[in-house]
């Protein structure tokens, strides 16, 4: 069985899950019973349940199951919650202020967690079919280097040939450019439009160079290629660390509002009855 | 104007065993036996006995209860007792907190949790309480003669088992010139003095002086060897009267560099053609099978020709064997098959070759016919595409060559990373910052081929170089499960470890107290000590990093079985 097939078949379990849930709810309904009590508190389990994922991230020497399945699990889950989280709320917008709010929160969540999924899959293989490994975390200090070695070869650039020419075009198209991350969304969806800007650029002040300075613009073209690559790691890695920040206070927002729910509907339950 | 640098031609003997030998220590050496027994005219001009001695021996000085070595320890040297005498210690061996191991224990559920809100904020800090950083045997000296000592040396002579060495007896050689783990534990039963030679000075005696060379192969005979033939099924069904005949006639080889590890960085640099020329053959395809080739320690790579290149086709390790398919096939059949590929050494390999009419007349007739390999398939000129000759390997032919280029096949617990799958959170090594003092033992960083990535993190290797010299032993491997591991309370920072590791994964440290302050010896220099992944020896659930992946992206690997990682490799 291919991962894929066992894909599939999970989800599919997940469908029948959820189908089970409705089918119980509608039984519930049927014996004019509050059925969303019921599901609200399968719903409940289950967000509390997914966010056993970081705690078991926080413990990495006990002896629990790896975090790999923890995250299989999550997944899975995930989606089961969302089909009880409609059926819960009736496959309707909730009319309260509190339920409205807990359901875009949860709708954030869902989402984040989608993207999240997303992103896991295809930047992992997009940073890798870019070549170089980097750590995030010295991101900046390369940037900061390649920084540097444009502006001494500009500097060199005019003491060796005389001309200013390279130094111009630099000041002008790169050194704003060299000093900062930069083409973040460009690089999230792959455009190119800058790297293709860039090389026009440096084609067109070509023509106006001697031998010397061709080879020193081939050398400034060989580094405005590197800090491309660089931001292009930078925007990959940065977006599959920052997505959480997202998903995870979300998360949290939503468990305590969440409880604030059960407890309210649980205290007014008499007066609804 | 300026010209190129001149410098002195670097020779041999530029760094001596000891800066300290003079020459009325070569000449008492000289007077001792076998050395005096040694004939000097043997000896070219270029490596003579005199500088030999001069060179590559140094005389070491222990006092009563100094540990000399340990068993299981690697070494590149030899001993021979001087002065006094030496215990050896018979099996049981002494226990390992007494040799200034770690000892070798897992935490429980409480002891696991506990780490949650008892570990150190900053990183790296040692409980010490001042003296001598908790040590729980002696230990004086320090750098390449710091020694480890017993407390109670008449206590440990009665309680143990132990045999007493008297001067002028050797030991340590056959784990010297076959990168074995020392035998047995020694210690000095009272002072005494020990002549120590390196394996380079042991290497040039074995081959100059012919008593010299019998006594060593005659020790492997008598210690290892039937040991190690007894370890393959195939010599399995033998009696002892026959594996006396084969080990007899069994041939020892060592190829390659003995020191692989040191020059290994800048072998890594040359083009592939260049790394496999430097690489000895120990083999040939087309050559006459003139008898199994067993490999006793290290690597080697099997690679066929073809067209103008030699992919690998496989490697292998020790107890691995090469030839017996075409042993088999010319002892089964008519036409007779030369060796199908080249077997090339990678590192320092030793080998045990038994000859073919042995393996015809004593081994193969007590096989079953299902301990046979299969039938070879005979290779021959139509055989024209890599494909064909890596088509029984789990894994991509470019693979497998960047594996065996770069010896990640050391491994027993190589850190390899699927880069398509890693989404560079890096849990891993937060989570074994977590289980070890706040401070990553690895760095997520190292060799790519493709998608798979060799991280910066101990192999655990199955030739353990780094083990080679550490003074204190501190540096050993687990009663565990075998894992290289660091003794903290017995390591004194030297380095020898970091510097012999070819493949710069291990890392020294300096030290911090409770408070985060860096912890300073009397000289007011930093307390450093070596750090490296432990596997996770003491946590209950093994390796924190494989288990804290949550895309499956990082496996450790045994590279003597590729079988799983191909597995791992393909569940995408």
């Amino acid at each position: 069985m291919t991962l894929n097939s066992r894909m599939v078949w999970r989800f599919l379990f997940v469908v029948v899950l959820a189908a089970a849930v409705y089918v119980f709810s509608e039984a519930l309904n049927i014996r004019l019973w509050t059925a969303e009590f019921a599901t609200g508190w399968i719903l409940l389990g289950g967000m509390l349940l997914l966010t056993l994922l970081n705690v078991r991230k926080k413990v990495p020497f006990l002896p629990a199951v790896p975090v790999r399945y923890w995250l299989v699990f999550h997944l899975y889950l995930g989606w089961f919650t969302v089909g009880v989280f409609l059926i819960h709320i009736d496959f309707s917008m909730p009319n309260g202020a509190l339920e409205l709010t807990i359901a875009i929160l949860f709708v954030i969540v869902a989402l984040s967690g989608v993207f999240g999924i997303f992103i896991s899959r295809s930047f992992a293989k997009r940073l890798t079919r870019r070549g170089e490994e980097l750590i995030y975390e010295r991101i900046p200090l390369f940037r900061h280097q390649l920084r540097e070695a444009a502006d001494d070869l500009c500097a060199f650039s005019v003491e060796k040939t005389g001309s200013t020419s390279i130094a111009e075009f630099y000041m002008n198209h790169l050194q704003a450019w060299f000093r900062g991350p930069r083409d973040f969304i460009e690089h999230l969806f792959e455009l190119n439009g800058r790297i293709f800007q860039l090389e026009r650029a440096f084609d067109d002040v070509n023509r106006y160079l001697n031998d010397d300075e061709k080879e020193q613009l081939e050398e400034l073209r060989a580094l405005v290629r590197k800090k491309y690559d660089l931001d292009y790691s930078y925007s990959l890695q940065r977006t599959l660390k920052y997505w959480l920040f997202i998903h995870i206070p979300v998360t949290y927002a939503l468990l305590v509002l969440a409880v604030a729910h059960v407890v309210l509907v649980h205290a007014f339950t008499g007066a609804v009855l | 104007m300026d010209g190129p640098l001149v410098i002195q031609r670097p020779m041999r003997w530029d760094n001596p065993f000891s800066e300290d030998m003079t020459e009325e220590d070569v000449e008492r050496i000289l007077k001792i036996p076998p050395f005096s027994e040694m004939n000097e005219k043997d000896f070219p001009p270029s490596a003579s006995l005199r500088d030999i001695i001069r060179n590559d021996t140094r005389i070491q000085r222990y006092k009563s209860g100094d540990i000399v070595v340990r068993k299981g320890d690697y070494g590149n040297s030899a001993f021979m007792i001087m002065t006094g005498a030496l215990r050896v210690v018979i099996s049981p061996d002494l226990p390992s907190e007494m040799l200034g191991r770690q000892t070798a224990t897992r935490r429980g559920f409480y002891d696991s949790l506990k780490q949650l809100w008892q570990n150190a904020v900053m990183p790296e800090v040692r409980a010490y309480t001042g003296g001598t950083a908790n040590i729980p045997m002696g230990q004086r000296g320090a750098g390449d003669s710091a020694h480890v000592f017993l407390q109670d040396v008449p206590g440990i002579i009665d309680k143990h088992n132990t045999v007493k060495l008297e001067e002028g007896t050797f030991f340590g050689e056959i784990a010297a010139l076959g990168r074995t783990p020392r035998g047995a534990s020694l210690f000095a039963e009272d002072d005494c003095e020990l002549i120590e030679i390196r394996w380079q000075g042991l290497r040039d005696i074995r081959r100059r002086d012919d008593a010299f060379r019998n006594h060593i192969d005659k020790l492997y005979r008598e210690r290892s060897l039937g040991g190690h033939l007894r370890a393959l099924p195939m010599f399995k069904n033998l009696s002892e009267e026959d594996l006396k005949k084969v080990a007899d006639a069994t041939v020892f080889e060592t190829h390659g560099e003995y020191e692989w590890h040191t020059s290994f960085k800048k072998f890594a640099e040359l083009s592939p053609q260049e790394r496999l020329r430097r690489e000895p053959v120990i083999a040939s395809e087309g050559d006459y099978v003139d008898g199994l080739i067993l490999i006793r320690s290290s690597f080697c790579r099997v690679s066929r020709k073809i067209n103008h290149g030699n992919p690998t086709a496989a490697y292998l390790g020790k107890g691995e064997t090469f030839g017996f398919g075409e042993l088999v096939h010319n002892w089964k059949n008519d036409d007779q098959v030369p060796y199908q590929f080249t077997l090339r050494g990678l590192g320092n390999v030793d080998i045990l070759r038994v000859p073919t009419p042995i393996m015809e007349e004593i081994v193969l007739p007590t096989l079953s016919e299902s301990e046979f390999p299969p039938p070879l398939t005979v290779l021959d000129d139509s055989i024209q595409t890599i494909k064909d000759i890596t088509s029984n390997q789990d894994i991509d032919p470019g693979l497998l060559e960047f594996l065996v280029e770069n010896r990640t096949i050391n491994g027993s617990a190589t850190m390899l990373i699927d880069t398509n799958r890693c989404v560079r959170c890096d849990d891993c090594t937060r989570a074994c910052a977590a289980t070890h003092n706040n401070n990553p033992r690895f760095v997520r960083h190292g060799r790519t081929y493709s998608n798979i990535m060799v991280a910066n993190a101990c192999m655990h290797c199955t030739d353990p170089v780094c083990m080679i010299g550490c003074p204190t032993g501190a540096i050993h491997r687990s009663s565990l499960e075998g894992q290289v591991v660091v003794n903290d309370a017995t390591c004194i920072g030297c380095a020898t470890c970091a510097n012999s590791c070819p493949y710069n994964n291990i890392r020294m440290v300096e030290v911090r107290d409770a408070n985060g302050r860096f912890i300073r010896d009397e000289n007011n220099a930093p307390i450093v000590k070596s750090t490296k992944c432990d596997l996770c020896v003491d946590q209950m659930g093994g390796p924190s990093c494989e288990r804290a992946c949550p895309h499956n992206a990082l496996r450790r690997a045994d590279m003597s079985n590729l079988k799983p990682i191909a597995e791992w490799l393909n569940n995408s």
